[in-house]
């Protein structure tokens, strides 16, 4: 089966810093897959890449079968992406904010509203679909970001660091929408974060990277076998501290 | 890409300082009679010798152009999009609008398009509401001579909001390209008569407030055909300036 | 713990923050205005102008209304792009939240802002001074130029820039972003300056009493035996005016509590 994300030997380089080094690995069509890592450690930029809105320096990646670099409208369209550090117009409403980023995908009309009703109705944004975005909680914005991302009904879902401002029963709403999404519509869902719980209750693969580096990419629950770790937080910490020790970094 | 920019315009008219500018503009147009009732000789005297043709409506037309429509547009443009892209990336905006799929060029440029739109609508609507209001209010008014010259002064008022609108990626950031602009529209805006008072047109060449208003130099004689020459040279500059902007913004990553 | 020097390093870098790159070319824009002005003489039909509208008497004259104009122009509007940064823009990019709540004062906050920001406006207003001042030993000679008179009118009109100015920081309170803001800044700008403006067309609305106060710059000009005496009242007078309205914006600055992180 074709991947829906294809990324081998993705490399980016700034100056004297190597944000990605060398990333390979792949993302099934409809799994949710988790991207693991540490602040830094070069999720935010790989997944820049792969919407084009970064060069890669070296290596390659499609997207349902498209070039990142030389077809990146094309991944955009089919793809729905929330930022980790964002804001919204503060001034919008979100049935106007949502309308907007309808426009940029070309989409007008009844067909729109219709989507943004279903969204508002998906994130409980109901009661507050007509008031300004300004006065927004961190929570709720993040709702009117995970919504706009979903407008163009897409078929590969990027999220940065979705979770961090939700609250408990968010996350768990966020978690249930993902699994959703990848089990009733078939959308591939990439979802990178650093809270390893969300990882467990939500993806069978992942890829864990430090420093720019990949680790570990692939099936969960055989990884943890592998490196003889029943939980994700024990997987993790065993792969981190190997890869510091064979930088001679005493953890 | 009409989606988007109809949405543009519509975000555009929403916003309170667009319903300013067209109630400030209006106002502006409605007082104006008022100020030119009863205009010293003197003055009628100097548009007489450094424009063409003689007598108040002469005085009116030059009023209307530099005292109204040349500052008015000038702070139009600046507070319509001093600061497209630029005032994005400082709300933290910018990361999510970007990865849509629409390039970074197209982006500046539909926003930009928007704009002018939206101004030229509020200009030609405060036009049409002179063409009717006028002629009761001013002596010698004739209302085509004054559409012609607003027509072609509209692609310098609108100029002002090209390059405020630029200005933005070129330099970056909002609050020095708003400066920015607002120095140069001023410089623009404030020599734009100068070539008429040396009778020296070459010191207008570069300046597109000089093309907004060169028929005033041949008020009584101009045909349609001579409105061309400074529409074209106004569209040029709005080319070339949003060229610049969309090759700026196309070569920024984020 | 906090200390005296703790605050010292906190206005130090405030007032190297308050030095901005348009600084040097808003003082390189006055020097061309006061060249550029310098040359207005030379052309008949502007001198003629300046005679039979604004009462200029001599090349002086047209050259020193057209510099003063230039100078309130430069002087207010890079205040206003200054004071933005103030409270509109550290508002608006959501980074006032942040910084009001570490342990200074509002006011501490607003002062070491505003503070370096006018010592700055009086450093430019410096240049332009000698930029026009430059301008008319140049091109029109010393004859008709009275030092004494230029400075002291020189100084009403930045006294009457920093009025404008508080007015606009005062009103900077009540807006959301610096479209609004340069908005207000706009409508005050266009209020000092529309009655000189109106004068040009308008010259029978104005009484003789109106047409000393409100036509600016020319007003300056018409009084020039008593300019000296005019500023020593009308400069510290217009400057308790923009300290007054300075300290009603601290004040509502200290009582906002809509504040957005």
């Amino acid at each position: 089966m074709t991947p829906a994300i294809d990324i081998r030997g993705l490399t980016k380089q700034y100056k004297d810093v190597r944000a990605v080094d060398d990333v390979t690995f792949s993302v099934a069509p409809g799994e949710v897959f988790g991207f693991v890592g540490h602040n830094g450690a070069g999720k935010t930029t790989t997944i820049q890449m792969l919407l084009g809105l970064l060069r890669p320096t070296a290596g390659s990646a499609r997207v349902l079968g498209r070039d990142v670099v030389a077809d990146s409208l094309a991944v955009r369209r089919i793809s729905g992406f929330l930022p980790a550090s964002y804001a919204l117009p503060r001034d919008m409403t979100p049935v106007t904010f949502l309308a907007y980023v309808a426009s940029m995908f070309g989409l007008s009309g009844k067909p729109v509203r219709n989507k943004i009703d279903e969204l508002l109705t998906m994130f409980d944004l109901g009661k507050v679909a007509k008031k300004k975005l300004g006065g927004f909680s961190s929570g709720m914005t993040q709702k009117v970001g995970l919504a706009q991302a979903l407008i163009n009904d897409p078929q590969v879902l990027f999220l940065d660091e979705p979770s961090t401002a939700l609250d408990p029963i968010g996350r768990a709403d966020l978690m249930r929408h993902l699994a959703t999404l990848a089990r009733d519509k078939g959308v591939t869902v990439l979802f990178s974060t650093h809270i390893l719980s969300d990882i467990e209750d939500a993806s069978q693969r992942v890829a864990i990277l430090h420093h720019g580096r990949l680790l570990a990419a692939g099936d969960l629950a055989e990884l943890k076998a592998a490196h003889g770790t029943p939980r994700m937080d024990d997987l993790y910490l065993t792969l981190v501290r190997g890869a510091m020790a064979r930088e001679g970094i005493t953890p | 890409m009409t989606a988007f920019l109809r949405q543009e315009v519509r975000t555009l008219l929403r916003t309170r300082r667009t319903k300013i500018i067209a109630v400030v503009i209006c106002y502006a147009l409605l007082v104006f009679p008022i100020a030119m009732k009863r205009p010293p000789q003197s003055m009628v005297d100097l548009a007489g010798e450094w424009f063409d043709g003689d007598g108040s409506f002469t005085l009116f037309m030059f009023a209307y152009l530099d005292l109204s429509m040349n500052k008015v547009s000038m702070f139009a443009g600046i507070i319509l999009v001093g600061g497209i892209v630029a005032d994005e990336r400082a709300r933290g905006e910018l990361p999510l609008l970007w990865s849509k799929p629409i390039t970074r060029s197209r982006y500046f440029l539909v926003r930009l398009t928007g704009a002018v739109g939206v101004f030229a609508g509020i200009y030609i609507t405060a036009t049409l509401i002179g063409t009717v209001y006028y002629p009761s209010q001013v002596s010698g008014f004739d209302p085509a001579i004054y559409l012609g010259m607003a027509t072609v002064h509209l692609f310098a008022a609108g100029y002002a909001v090209t390059l405020a609108g630029t200005m933005g990626v070129l330099l970056g950031r909002k609050i020095p390209a708003m400066l920015v602009s607002l120095l140069l529209l001023g410089t623009f805006v404030g020599v734009a008569f100068l070539p008429f008072y040396t009778d020296s047109p070459w010191l207008g060449w570069l300046n597109p407030f000089y093309h907004g208003v060169s028929l005033i130099g041949q008020m009584t004689t101009f045909t349609p055909a001579d409105m061309l020459a400074p529409i074209a040279a106004l569209l040029a500059f709005h080319i070339a300036t949003a060229a610049l902007g969309a090759w700026k913004v196309s070569r920024e990553e984020q | 713990m906090t200390t005296p020097t703790a605050y010292a390093a906190y206005t130090r870098l405030e007032a190297r923050a308050a030095l901005r790159p348009h600084h040097p070319w808003a003082c390189a824009l006055l020097v061309v205005i006061g060249i550029g002005d310098g040359l207005l003489p030379g052309i008949p039909s502007i001198q003629h102008f300046f005679e039979a509208v604004f009462g200029a008497r001599n090349g002086v004259h047209t050259i020193l209304i057209n510099d003063y104009t230039g100078l309130l122009c430069v002087i207010y509007w890079v205040g206003v792009f200054d004071l933005l940064r103030v409270y509109v823009t550290p508002a608006e990019e959501r980074r006032l939240a942040l910084y009001l709540t570490k342990p200074i004062s509002r006011t501490r906050y607003f002062v070491s802002k505003l503070a370096p920001t006018m010592l700055i406006l009086t450093l430019v207003n410096v240049v332009g001074m000698l930029a026009a001042a430059g301008g008319v030993l140049a091109f029109a000679g010393p004859a008709d130029f009275r030092p004494g008179a230029f400075i002291a009118t020189s100084l009403m009109v930045f006294a009457l820039a920093v009025v404008m100015l508080a007015i606009a920081n005062l009103a900077f309170l009540f807006v959301r972003d610096t479209y609004n803001a340069i908005l207000v800044a706009a409508a005050v700008f266009i209020a000092a300056v529309l009655p000189g403006g109106m004068y040009m067309y308008r010259p029978d609305l104005f009484s003789p009493a109106l047409k000393d106060l409100l036509v600016f710059p020319a007003n300056l000009l018409w009084h020039e035996d008593d300019a000296p005496a005019i500023a020593a009242i009308g400069v510290p007078l217009m400057l308790a005016a923009a300290a007054v309205l300075t300290a009603l914006a601290a004040w509502r600055l200290n009582r906002t509590d809509t504040i957005k992180a």
